[in-house]
């Protein structure tokens, strides 16, 4: 994959766009479901995610090779998502429709009301999150990203990531055991 | 609570499924608004630039140097003087002095 991408770039970078829409195809879920977990938002989510593809498109040039696409890519959308603001009454009308979109998505009773109120209580919880912090648990929790990883993909030091993802489970833990 | 049970509880959301049909038009949309990120993509003639800028930082170079030079020689000259004298004149000289009428010095009777 890595090296179909790296020829998929390199077509990029001589023009042809159908290869970007190739890679936007080859990565596109991937980035709404790091730009879902980010906002907790639809909506925000699918703006986010065009946002980041626009991006990569403008700065496909920049991109040098030594970390995978999928990577950098990566790195785009966390830090379209970390500038991404809304003032408040967006937030709680996120937070609002992330819960329907969370009990909506459930087919045919898949999950106990119970499991499904869990769920909507951890996202809450996770959008209660400094989007630092918030970002950390993404990567490392739902991506599976080591400290290393994610520190690259953040541009700061594996202490730094150490210490948000300690705080942002502390933090969790407090909310999540409330009843 | 453990991390165990808090990533449990965190992996219970799931991210909202979407038809197959936006994943079919998302990357047409990206696409669409490309053309808007397009303008500064066109593939660059990259050597035209480079080429512009070093000739235009030689020629600046060069204008600088011409202009300069002049004062740069008189000063020159003026050293050159200056060490000349202070080897014909050794524990002599007391005072130099240089203005519009040229170089001056004060040389002392006594050692």
């Amino acid at each position: 994959m890595a090296d179909a991408d790296e020829d998929l770039v390199l077509q990029c970078r001589n023009g042809n766009v159908s290869a970007f829409e190739t890679l936007v195809r080859n990565h596109q879920q991937m980035i709404h479901a790091l730009t879902f977990r980010m906002t907790g938002s639809v909506a925000d989510a699918e703006d986010l995610a065009q946002e980041t593809f626009l991006r990569a498109f403008e700065q496909i040039r920049r991109f040098n090779g030594r970390a995978k696409f999928s990577t950098w890519l990566y790195s785009i959308a966390v830090h379209a998502c970390l500038n991404w603001r809304r003032d408040e009454a967006r937030r709680f009308q996120a937070h609002a429709n992330c819960a329907e979109e969370i009990s909506a998505q459930q087919p045919n009773g898949e999950f106990s009301s119970a499991e499904n109120e869990a769920a909507q209580r951890a996202q809450a919880a996770l959008m209660k999150l400094p989007a630092k912090q918030r970002a950390a648990i993404v990567l490392t929790i739902y991506d599976g990203l080591n400290h290393a990883e994610a520190s690259k993909i953040l541009s700061c030091s594996e202490a730094t990531i150490s210490w948000r993802v300690f705080a942002a489970k502390r933090k969790l833990k407090q909310m999540l055991s409330k009843r | 609570m453990n991390d165990f049970e808090l990533e449990s509880k965190l992996k219970s959301v799931r991210v909202p499924a979407r038809t197959d049909a936006y994943w079919e038009n998302f990357p047409s949309q990206v696409r669409a608004h490309l053309p808007r990120a397009n303008a500064g993509f066109a593939p660059q003639n990259s050597w035209l630039p480079q080429f512009t800028w070093r000739v235009g930082f030689a020629l600046a170079c060069a204008i600088f140097a011409l202009t300069l030079w002049p004062s740069f020689n008189v000063f020159l000259k003026n050293e050159r003087m200056l060490r000349r004298e202070l080897a014909e004149l050794p524990a002599h000289l007391r005072v130099l002095m240089a203005d519009e009428h040229g170089l001056h010095y004060l040389v002392a009777e006594q050692q």
